[in-house]
């Protein structure tokens, strides 16, 4: 149990996206605690009220195209809050827009592309448990 | 008595049958530049104008001769200087003996004739003005129907930029999404060769079908040329009514509405809007199967002009708003529900109904808003003119047969 149950919120709108990072996370570090929200939106209500439960995440892995609020808006509140501006946010998106890459290279963002091969998902997975959940 | 002859603020003389002028008072004579003395023992002709003198001839001796009186004719007397001066006179005849004498008195009407030119130039000067304000009406018209066909040209720009940027999307995410994930679990099926892949690979491909089958009716809703009709809205949503009953015998179904004006639309495409809409009020209901939907219709007055500003034509629209009582969703982020293929709830669907509902309404010049809360219901509210614009369906159909 060297992850002792750390909490990552993943925020994405895909079901097939979230089940299979949940799937490599469980293979990989089965004592991280994977949450997920299903938009912008949504993530924001779950760290109001991690927030109040003092349970806030130790990452938050954010997808780029969502409704209501995108992970561009989500990233920005988030930074925006006191309370939620030191939890370390990755990007997880198939977008390709070097734009945004750039932004998010410019806040010092992590930006993994959504993978294409099987072991894309665990690499990606064993990188976000070793890198911010120790 | 003589004094007030002398100075009666009319011009005043008599003239004897041979038409020697016998007397004449101070008036006329300040008034002419003679002194009296120039005056008698003349003949009365020397004070006429030379048109006076015919129409004294031809007109005014006969009409004393015969009446014994004239009123207010209407003669000029010329001055010493020979200038015209305007004189407004009445005249008696009195018999003297053998003889007669005639008396004239006049009022001067120089400044009657100054009001009276004035008169004409200013009829004249509203007949230029009018022939002017015509050419400017004409040129306003004109400018009215150019504004009319810019203002149809700019909305159906606007809407062209709009799709462009769906289509950015389209291509950059919604379709390369569906074609990455076949990439990852074919990989994955080839590494460990499970089931479970084959599946997910197969409800992607039906996915990616459903998806360029809603793009097609898309296409299909872009292209057309449009083809107008008189529409009876309420039997659309009682044909649709029975559809959705039949093809889902357990749902507590019921549609009111009261009675919807007759349109001018394109039939198959408001059949789709109305399919839609009823559509999403059964999807989206609240956990369970009653469907409850109200449909209020009324007729209002809409500015045709969308992107002009101050510029103003009013016509008929009928304002048609459709309330269910479903899940509802924060309408703050209504624009996102009109985007192709964008889900604001999970679930079944594609996320293309209320695009093609917002194409149709843009094919007809109308136009779709939502009002919501989440757990609240939806209300639908849509304009669509009683009578379509013909410079905007003739922009809309050049443009579709040009695509």
């Amino acid at each position: 149990m060297k992850f002792n149950g750390k909490v990552i919120l993943h925020v994405d709108d895909d079901p097939d996206d979230r089940e299979l990072l949940r799937e490599a996370m469980e293979t990989i570090a089965p004592d991280v605690n994977l949450t997920f929200a299903v938009d912008g939106l949504k993530a924001l209500e779950a760290l109001k009220l991690a927030q109040e439960t003092e349970t806030l995440p130790c990452l938050i892995v954010l997808d780029l195209n969502m409704p209501y609020l995108n992970g561009i808006q989500t990233f920005e509140r988030i930074k925006a809050d006191i309370y939620l501006s030191a939890i370390p946010v990755v990007v997880l998106s198939s977008g390709e827009n070097p734009a945004d890459k750039l932004l998010f290279s410019q806040a010092g963002v992590d930006y993994f592309n959504k993978p294409i091969e099987y072991s894309g998902f665990k690499v990606i997975a064993s990188h976000l448990a070793n890198l911010y959940c120790r | 008595m003589h004094d007030f002859y002398q100075n009666n603020p009319c011009v005043c003389f008599s003239s004897s049958s041979e038409g020697v002028i016998i007397e004449a008072n101070q008036t006329l004579c300040k008034f002419l530049g003679y002194s009296r003395e120039e005056l008698i023992g003349q003949k009365a002709e020397r004070i006429f104008s030379l048109a006076t003198r015919i129409f004294q001839q031809t007109h005014f001796y006969p009409l004393l001769q015969l009446k014994g009186h004239a009123e207010e004719i209407y003669i000029t007397l010329k001055t010493k200087s020979s200038e015209d001066v305007a004189v407004l006179i009445n005249a008696v005849r009195t018999d003297v003996g053998e003889g007669y004498h005639l008396h004239y008195a006049g009022i001067p009407i120089k400044e009657r004739k100054k009001y009276e030119d004035e008169l004409v130039a200013a009829k004249n000067a509203a007949e230029k003005a009018l022939t002017e304000n015509t050419a400017l009406k004409a040129a306003k018209d004109d400018l009215a129907k150019q504004s009319t066909m810019l203002d149809n040209q700019v909305t159906l720009a606007n809407i062209q930029n709009q799709e462009l940027r769906q289509i950015n999307h389209l291509v950059t995410h919604t379709l390369q999404e569906p074609v990455r994930k076949l990439m990852y679990f074919s990989s994955a099926f080839t590494e460990n060769g499970s089931q479970k892949d084959v599946l997910r690979i197969r409800k992607i491909a039906e996915d990616m079908q459903a998806k360029l089958k809603g793009l097609q009716q898309y296409v299909w809703l872009s292209n057309e040329q449009l083809t107008l009709e008189e529409v009876n809205i309420l039997e659309l949503v009682k044909a649709e009514e029975t559809k959705i009953r039949f093809e889902n015998p357990d749902l507590d179904l019921s549609i009111e509405s009261n009675e919807i004006p007759i349109i001018e639309a394109c039939k198959a495409q408001v059949g789709v809007l109305i399919r839609e809409i009823l559509a999403n009020a059964v999807q989206f209901r609240q956990p369970g199967n009653a469907v409850q939907v109200t449909i209020y219709s009324s007729i209002v007055s809409l500015n045709q002009f969308r992107q002009m500003s101050e510029q103003y034509k009013y016509t008929p629209y009928l304002k048609l708003t459709i309330q269910d009582f479903g899940i509802g969703f924060n309408d703050k982020y209504q624009e996102q529900a009109f985007e192709f293929f964008r889900k604001l709830h999970s679930g079944e669907g594609q996320g293309v109904g209320l695009s093609f509902c917002k194409k149709i309404m843009e094919n007809h010049k109308g136009t779709i808003s939502l009002e919501s809360q989440p757990d609240r219901g939806t209300n639908v509210i849509l304009y669509l003119p009683i009578k379509q614009e013909k410079s905007y369906i003739h922009a809309l159909n050049t443009e579709n047969s040009t695509q």
